[in-house]
């Protein structure tokens, strides 16, 4: 994963070695993982039958009960496909509707600009995904405030630069200095400009969506970008029971450009589903399959993501939670359905709701990202700078988890044996006592062997003491602070970084300075 | 000779020469280090010892050598000034142990030769040490380390090994006549004994007449000063540049 050694110009390139040429080599600083392969089994909590049981009831719920589509549009669609629709109500028959699923594509290949970084998405194939939508950055001075465009732009140098980052996201945070109605354009020509890895579409209106598609055909080629996936847009459920009229207008734009979307309620267990794990799974499940299903209305074939955003409330107050067992839980039980649906499927895997990158940070974020892995999650979103429960984006919670990424990545990558029979030969070259620091299979593997983290520490106590006694956040920020400075911009063509330009030009003209 | 040639001559058929991963990505072009200018060849010198190329340093210190260069010129601007920079780079986090090691271990390669030599023309001594771990402690690794690091420093090491009574330090104390006592130990059970050994020591009537080095996890600096230690050193790295650090105030109270 090592790029070329840079050129020494000095005398060290007579044997390319030396101090020099080990600099070069370890200076390295843009490397990229390819699609995480999970080689580890998925890990199913529950037997076969209870996750028939959920899948039985989530149809009956949809046969029964149905689901709100509240779009004129998508209630002749659903019409003439021959579901029983009232007003904006449609219940749909659970052969119908398993037959719409059936459509979707079990694995589909996400393109980047960067064809290097193009990612497969499904099946055993999973990538990790930095956060979206927060109002508040805390910033490399620990300061909590209003998200700005040049944040933004560094979230997206920084998912750049994070080798197990497979995307730059869109709105990390939001750029609340600029006028809602033109945002969306500086939020997609900053992820298109500062990273060359895939992105995410903005689903707010019909129009923005087509600003986005717009950007993307200029970037990717209009042509291109009608049947092949360059970004993924995410649209919620209104739980209970709700797909409205701007997340359906989004799906239309996407699903029409064979674009990915992620069909996710966005449940508050307790609140927005009953007070129950497994109910919950059942409701949120007749959620997501029902989007699904309405995407193949669109667009017959078209790739999506089946998936869930499931937070308990804190019934104390009635605000999100993060990294609890039952949101772990649920997590299992979303993936054992995927399965059996044959969907790629999204989960989140940092959402934590700690204000601070701490204690409560880590424990969350370990909790939910052991489930997500292990429960087989192929769009592991939220990977980088959650806070709050989304409300912030931390940079220093946002290098500190990209480091765990590579951490993850590794786990979920499986045990080698390919040198198991040199590790052996090892233990025979070394024998009783001595250490095997010094053996030809240490030498050769030690760098790729273990996790080798930076922000972590693990040095002596007095180590860590001359170097400042500086705790895990602290040394977060500062990683940050020295991936920005290190940060080179990816070529992007002239002629369509000036394209990006005038087609915002073009639109800032005629778009209002304020919501009306 | 070719480079490769040395080493089809130099090691045995069933083993290769030991190579870090990163050193053998490298180019490498094949030098002819008789053909270098002096400068040049010390300045490869650098470069192979953090390589780790032991053939290399043995060869560069013959062909110093035979261009008639002193052994201790040798030893302090090829060899000692090339660990320097290897030092740097681990303390720097650049280098990783066992890099260092393969390092020191070249390092060691190019001493053997000069060490008879630095003694037949007198030259002034690195210094040397006597390194063990503590009675009741079998632990070992930290001990290694050090002993390992210290000799790619250019100090001749005599390693005790494990579980040393007093009468074992007092034994190679009076046999080698070191510059430098080492006493390691991991559980906090045996360092106490640390202790032992230096008030035997003063008793003696010898305790300043050497310096001693202690170290292991549940040390520290106060723990090091509370049973009379000269200094506690925190990690391989450390314990090198303390130990230079004390071969220079001894060389220069001799000078004064």
């Amino acid at each position: 994963m090592n790029a070329p050694a840079a050129e020494v110009t000095e005398h060290a390139s007579r044997r390319g070695g030396g101090r020099l040429g080990r600099k070069a080599l370890r200076g390295t600083p843009m490397a990229s993982f390819p699609t995480l392969v999970r080689n580890i089994p998925a890990y199913q909590m529950v037997p076969d039958e209870a996750v028939e049981l959920i899948h039985q009831e989530s149809l009956s719920i949809l046969e029964e009960v149905g689901c709100e589509f509240r779009d004129d549009e998508a209630i002749a669609l659903w019409k003439a496909a021959g579901a029983d629709v009232s007003e904006t109500r449609v219940r749909i028959d659970r052969a119908l509707l398993m037959e719409l699923v059936s459509k979707v594509p079990p694995e589909f290949m996400l393109n980047a600009r960067n064809p290097e970084r193009s990612v497969r998405v499904g099946g055993k194939n999973s990538i990790f995904v930095p956060m979206y939508g927060a109002p508040y950055v805390r910033d490399l001075d620990n300061v909590r405030r209003y998200g700005t465009l040049a944040d933004l732009q560094n979230f997206h140098k920084l998912a750049y630069m994070a080798p197990a980052l497979h995307s730059s996201s869109s709105i990390i945070c939001e750029p609340m200095e600029i006028a809602v109605p033109k945002r969306h354009l500086h939020i997609i020509h900053s992820a298109l400009k500062h990273s060359d890895k895939p992105f995410m579409g903005i689903v707010t209106s019909k129009d923005r969506a087509e600003d986005t598609m717009a950007m993307a055909g200029i970037v990717f080629g209009e042509d291109f970008v009608r049947d092949n996936p360059v970004l993924v847009a995410i649209t919620n459920c209104n739980s209970p029971l709700v797909w409205d009229a701007t997340m359906l207008d989004a799906m239309k734009v996407y699903a029409r450009h064979n674009q990915p979307l992620i069909l996710a309620p966005f449940a508050l267990c307790g609140a927005s589903t009953s007070a129950s794990a497994v109910g919950a799974v059942a409701q949120v499940n007749a959620e997501a399959l029902a989007g699904v299903a309405f995407t193949q209305l669109l667009r017959p074939g078209s790739p999506q993501i089946y998936g869930q955003f499931m937070v308990t409330v804190d019934m104390k107050t009635g605000a999100p939670m993060g990294g609890t067992p039952e949101a772990a839980q649920m997590m299992y039980l979303m993936g054992a359905l995927a399965r059996k649906y044959r969907l790629p499927w999204r989960t989140s895997g940092f959402h934590v709701g700690s204000k601070l990158n701490d204690a409560q940070a880590g424990y969350e974020a370990n909790m939910l990202m052991h489930a997500a892995i292990l429960a087989g999650a192929n769009y592991i979103w939220h990977s980088a700078g959650w806070l709050e429960a989304g409300l912030t984006c931390g940079y220093s919670k946002f290098a500190t988890d990209c480091e765990q990424l590579v951490g993850w990545y590794k786990y979920a990558g499986g045990l080698p044996f390919d040198d198991f029979k040199e590790a052996m030969a090892a233990i025979r070259e070394v024998g009783p006592q001595g250490h095997f620091l010094g053996t030809q299979h240490t030498l050769e593997h030690f760098q790729s062997a273990f996790f080798m983290p930076s922000i972590m520490d693990f040095n002596s106590y007095e180590q860590w003491k001359a170097e400042g006694a500086k705790d895990h956040d602290t040394r977060g920020r500062e990683k940050a602070r020295n991936m920005l400075a290190d940060y080179e911009e990816p070529k992007l063509d002239e002629g369509i970084a000036d394209g990006l330009k005038d087609l915002i030009a073009l639109r800032e003209e005629k778009l209002p300075d304020s919501v009306s | 000779m070719t480079r490769r040639h040395l080493l089809q001559k130099q090691v045995p058929a069933d083993r290769k020469p030991l190579k870090s991963a990163s050193a053998s990505n490298m180019a490498d072009d094949e030098i002819i280090l008789s053909e270098l200018s002096d400068e040049e060849l010390v300045q490869q010198m650098h470069d192979d010892l953090y390589d780790g190329l032991k053939e290399e340093i043995e060869e560069g210190t013959n062909i110093l050598l035979e261009r008639g260069w002193a052994p201790y010129k040798v030893l302090t601007e090829a060899l000692v000034e090339g660990m320097r920079i290897v030092g740097e780079d681990f303390r720097d986090g650049i280098l990783f142990v066992p890099e260092v090691l393969l390092s020191a271990n070249a390092m060691k390669a190019g001493m053997f030769i000069l060490r008879p030599l630095l003694v037949a023309t007198g030259a002034p001594k690195q210094g040397k040490m006597v390194i063990g771990t503590v009675k009741g402690d079998i632990h070992d690794i930290g001990k290694n380390l050090v002993g390992m690091m210290m000799e790619g420093a250019g100090f001749d090491v005599i390693d005790l090994g494990i579980n040393n009574a007093v009468e074992k330090y007092l034994d190679a104390i009076e046999q080698h006549q070191p510059d430098i006592i080492g006493m390691s130990a991991l559980l906090t059970t045996t360092m106490p004994y640390m202790k032992v050994v230096i008030d035997t020591m003063k008793e003696k009537g010898i305790r300043d007449d050497y310096v001693v080095l202690v170290g292991g996890a549940p040390l520290n600096q106060e723990f090091g000063k509370a049973v009379g230690a000269d200094a506690y050193c925190r990690d391989a790295a450390v314990a090198v540049e303390t130990a230079k650090d004390f071969m220079k105030r001894k060389h220069n109270v001799r000078v004064s």
